[in-house]
């Protein structure tokens, strides 16, 4: 089965991709149908510096990572432990909390090349509410992300960007009923839920779709793995998936009626209909929609 | 012809002296490889100080690069039930090593000793990591921590 084989590959192929984007300035290279940064008002570096100790503070006083091993060697261990077993790990003391809520953290895994890539699944129920979900491809686990802020709940169009594998930035997108969102928010995916929000700079980006790059074409090989479990009927119900969108790092694309649209505009650059002619469905994504219909 | 295997000497913290061959350690440790290569060690009068290692464990550090340098042939299940038992040790043992590997550079035996911790760290409970890692103080309020257990108790 040449379909499946293809699927296979790809997964493998996809625990060594890493699109985890360090800075604002990061997205700008891939998201090219996004004004990001080109415009004067959006600040390259967006992290408020309320609430940020100075660093010096935090670690003087503080027990080591291990106790009997230095930081830096502790830190090169940890780093190597999956991400899955993150928000666990977050849990075990004070120290190992900052750590891993960090940007450098998730740098160093990136330069490590140990860094996984999740896919980022936003799904609207059939009442119209929208939810997101994290998904493992290595480990095939769906992981919990903080709720989506109120005002996002009936939005449309929004696109969404995780950085350094700690926050996770939505910006975009439309409201029914008051127009255009004029918010960007930023959001820590650790475990205390915590949601930063800034509504004092109001930040139009066009929630324009995106294309992709050539470079990009791992995530295309993705996405082409991952569709048939999001809009293929269950084999055993027969009911679909619906999944509104399917968000993997900056590029955000919108599947109506298992086809894509964005704003009723057919996305640039690709042949979607060509993919959906090729694209078989493997044992391997029956398994994925089972799993999102046990998830959900 | 004959020639004699060219030694090297290397000196703990303890000032006792290990006589090892040069291929040895110039094949796994960078570090050792720089000093051969740009004639910073003299084979008639030079020991390299090695004043952050112990006996005990510089010991098992040349055990590891003379094993991998004349076993490197044996298949990959011997030399992996190899190093499993080599790293049979506390964890105070595998923290010195890591600090040896780490100042000398030897890039097989770090590997190998950062996937073994974090092998200690993958799939347990915070109550076992804190255990297995001598975590006394986890610097979370007693509230939080009380939180915490309560949210996510599979966790614990």
């Amino acid at each position: 089965n040449c379909g499946h084989r293809i699927l296979v590959d790809t997964t493998g192929r996809l625990c060594r991709v890493d699109t985890g984007l360090k800075t604002v300035a990061g997205v700008k290279r891939y998201v090219t149908g996004t004004k990001l940064c080109l415009r004067p008002d959006i600040k390259p570096s967006i992290h408020p510096t309320r609430n940020k100790p100075a660093h010096g503070d935090r670690s003087r006083n503080q027990s080591p990572l291990f106790p009997g091993l230095p930081d830096d060697l502790a830190i090169a261990c940890l780093i190597r432990v999956p991400r899955v077993e993150h928000r666990k790990l977050r849990l075990v003391c004070k120290r190992w909390y900052h750590l891993l809520t960090s940007n450098f953290f998730y740098s160093l895994r990136k330069s490590h090349e140990v860094a996984e890539e999740w896919i980022y699944v936003i799904k609207r129920d059939r009442d119209g509410k929208i939810s997101w979900h994290a998904f493992d491809p290595v480990y095939q686990l769906w992981q919990p992300l903080p709720p989506i802020p109120k005002e996002y709940f009936a939005a449309l169009g929004f696109g969404c960007a995780v950085l350094s594998g700690c926050h996770l930035y939505l910006f975009g997108g439309k409201d029914p009923l008051k127009g255009s969102m004029r918010r960007r928010m930023r959001m820590s995916i650790g475990p205390k839920k915590a949601v930063d929000i800034y509504p004092k700079k109001a930040v139009d980006i066009p929630s324009r779709p995106v294309k992709i790059s050539i470079q990009r074409k791992q995530l295309k090989d993705i996405i082409d793995s991952l569709l048939p479990a999001c809009t293929t009927p269950d084999l055993e119900i027969g009911v679909p998936f619906r999944a509104q969108a399917i968000i993997a790092n900056p590029p955000t694309y919108e599947i109506e009626g298992g086809n894509f649209t964005w704003d009723s505009k057919p996305p640039v650059e690709m042949n979607w209909v060509d993919w959906f002619k090729g694209m078989v469905t493997s044992r391997r994504s029956s398994e994925l929609v089972k799993k999102i219909n046990t998830f959900f | 012809m004959g020639s004699p295997v060219k030694k090297i000497m290397l000196c703990s913290s303890e000032k006792e002296i290990f006589s090892v061959e040069e291929q040895v350690m110039v094949q796994h440790s960078v570090i050792i490889n720089n000093m051969i290569e740009d004639g910073s060690y003299n084979h008639e009068e030079s020991k390299i100080p090695l004043d952050c290692v112990d006996s005990k464990t510089l010991k098992k550090v040349i055990d590891y690069c003379t094993h991998h340098t004349h076993h490197h042939n044996d298949n990959q299940e011997d030399l992996e039930a190899w190093d499993a038992q080599f790293l049979n040790v506390d964890s105070n043992g595998l923290y010195d090593l890591l600090m040896a590997a780490n100042y000398l550079e030897i890039r097989n035996l770090l590997d190998l000793i950062y996937g073994t911790i974090k092998n200690m760290i993958k799939g347990k409970k915070i109550d076992e990591i804190r255990r297995i890692f001598n975590i006394k103080d986890h610097g979370f309020t007693p509230e939080e921590e009380e939180q915490n257990r309560k949210e996510y108790p599979h966790f614990y």
